[in-house]
């Protein structure tokens, strides 16, 4: 057996595991444990999504939880109101982010760094209104239950949340599968210099103005995407789901995770979901949670500047040293690319 | 028949004219050096002719077409090439990827087939990852194809620099100052290496340049640019000794 496939093995043997072990979860776990993984997967699709724009192409986004509440909304509307299934919503959702998406990344094509997430904060300001505006048609700010949820197939014979969870974690790995391979193609390589490289990019004939409003759409349509797994793993939306709030919330889990990486994520979703609910249960008030985070934050911008993969990279390699050659592990002092 | 035309190029910055209506010709296949002392507008020529600055007025065409009104992503796919002077590297990709960059234009590809990763994207992708490598070795680089680019020394970010500039597949070639910040011997296997790549790969070269020393030894015609104004063109032998030229270089006597 040759190295390159040994250590594609070595590679792939931890995804495998892992994936084995969380499609085996409904069997082992309690319901508690089942609801709180279907968090942590509609996490993770939305720190993916927000990834994709901000950590591989280098567009700031304040604005997901905007995207995401659109598709909540879809699903929910489209369920409960017009009675619709879950599946026939999903394109809907998936479609109306999207096109938001698209729309909200043409001033993006002016307007970089701090501003543009100004505006794309104003995207996640404005959007909580507009259900309260149609109070009639989405129950406002108390918010819309959905009474049906998403059936699994009778003749698997398994219960219903069982179901959705399978459901939920195929679609994460899906979107995980996918985004992998845009970002290792010459799509992810041209997003890539433009996040570092904005002239550069331009001289090898990247369509700049093209590849960022794409970014934006598909990562938009991504975050619809979680929005459609937000309202089938809780039947209920409501204004408070989507502020601002949770835009930041997404950033802090990418920074967290480590943004530009495509595990980081998940260790973020992990993170967003977990840390507050290990907080309380260590006797930490409840209300000091944003604190605990922004100390958090600190402590990993000084230690673990790669955020949590770019430290679990360094431990592996230092641990295995089959990978290691020398002077990759050694950090590099930055390249002045002015 | 002239490759590059450039014709009566104004530039203006403010009150400030870069460039003053400037006129040269690069013909196919030669190796051309644009030089001048510090100021004297040819990084603004090579701004103008790849497209990163709008000149006030005047003509650049590349074979026979108008280039100014293009956007300046268009060029590449036209055939221009080109690297920087403080060398414009993707620092977190690996030095195979950044020469992969360089292959965007041949390599158009969308969203979703890359995402699914259909059989023709990844023909595509193999395709362009063996000639990489093919243009790696070319340039005495393969064995550095997976190490990060970020913290090679300096000439050597400056070849993976002209390898992806190469691997646009570029009818000519802008090089600027290539040799700024090189060691002695790195300058001297710099002459052969751009003579190489042009006589493989048939390329046009035009470079700016303050090594008088490269310039002399393998350019075909020498362009004398000063307080953005031609002050002389022609054979580097020529050149080197116009009054002129030697005035712009020295001074006048007072």
């Amino acid at each position: 057996m040759n190295t390159t496939t040994q250590r594609s093995i070595i590679r792939a043997l931890p995804w495998t595991v892992g994936l084995v072990l969380l499609v085996g979860a409904p069997f082992v776990l309690g319901l508690t444990g089942i609801r709180g993984l279907m968090q942590v997967f509609v996490l993770a699709v939305a720190v993916m999504s927000l990834n994709l724009l901000t950590g591989f192409n280098g567009q700031p986004s304040i604005g997901h939880s905007a995207f995401i509440g659109l598709g909540a909304y879809a699903t929910a509307l489209a369920v409960q109101n017009y009675g619709w299934s879950y599946w026939s919503a999903l394109p809907i959702a998936v479609l109306i982010a999207g096109v938001v998406g698209a729309v909200a990344g043409v001033p993006a094509l002016r307007i970089r760094g701090m501003n543009l997430a100004l505006v794309t904060m104003a995207l996640a300001l404005v959007f909580p209104q507009v259900p309260v505006r149609l109070t009639e048609w989405t129950g406002g700010t108390a918010g819309l239950t959905v009474d049906e949820r998403l059936r699994a197939p009778a003749a698997l014979g398994v219960a219903d949340v069982a179901w959705q969870y399978w459901v939920l974690l195929g679609i994460a790995a899906l979107a995980f599968l996918l985004i992998r391979n845009v970002v290792h193609s010459s799509m992810g390589r041209a997003m890539i210099a433009i996040r570092d490289q904005h002239v550069a990019a331009h001289t090898v004939g990247i369509n700049v103005r093209a590849v960022k409003v794409t970014v934006f759409a598909g990562s938009a349509a991504i975050a619809g995407v979680a929005g459609w797994m937000f309202t089938v793993t809780n039947q209920f939306v409501s204004p408070g789901d989507f502020t601002v709030l949770v835009s930041i919330n997404l950033l802090l889990g990418m920074a967290v995770g480590g943004s530009g990486t495509l595990v980081g994520p998940l260790m973020g979703a992990l993170f967003l979901y977990y840390v507050p609910e290990v907080l309380p249960k260590l006797g930490v008030n409840p209300q000091l949670t944003p604190a605990v985070y922004g100390v958090l934050l600190i402590l990993l911008a000084f230690f673990l500047p790669g955020g949590l993969s770019g430290g679990l990279r360094s431990l592996v390699r230092r641990l295995s040293g089959i990978t290691a050659k020398k002077g990759v592990t050694t950090p590099q002092p930055t390249l002045d690319t002015t | 028949m002239n490759l590059l035309d450039v014709r009566d190029l104004t530039l203006r910055f403010g009150g400030v004219r870069a460039l003053d209506g400037v006129s040269f010709g690069v013909a196919e296949g030669s190796l051309v050096a644009l030089v001048g002392p510090n100021g004297a507008g040819k990084s603004s020529v090579f701004n103008c002719v790849s497209g990163l600055y709008r000149p006030n007025d005047g003509v650049v065409e590349f074979a026979g077409e108008n280039i100014l009104t293009l956007p300046s992503h268009a060029l590449a796919s036209r055939g221009i090439g080109r690297t920087f002077q403080n060398l414009a590297l993707f620092p977190r990709m690996t030095v195979l990827e950044n020469v992969l960059v360089g292959g965007h234009t041949s390599h158009r590809s969308n969203v979703l087939s890359c995402a699914v990763r259909w059989p023709g994207e990844r023909r595509r992708e193999r395709a362009a990852r063996a000639r990489a490598l093919d243009l790696l070795s070319e340039l005495r680089l393969a064995h550095l194809a997976d190490m990060p680019a970020s913290g090679l020394p300096f000439g050597t970010l400056k070849r993976i620099e002209i390898a992806r500039a190469v691997m646009s597949e570029p009818r000519m070639l802008l090089l600027d100052e290539p040799a700024a910040g090189l060691t002695h011997g790195e300058v001297d296997e710099l002459g052969g290496t751009i003579q190489s790549l042009r006589d493989a790969h048939g390329l046009t070269v035009v470079l700016v340049e303050h090594h008088m020393g490269l310039v002399m030894s393998i350019s075909d015609k020498v362009i004398v640019l000063n307080l953005g104004k031609v002050i002389a063109e022609g054979l580097p032998a020529e050149v080197s000794n116009d009054p002129a030229v030697v005035a712009a270089y020295l001074g006048t006597a007072a």
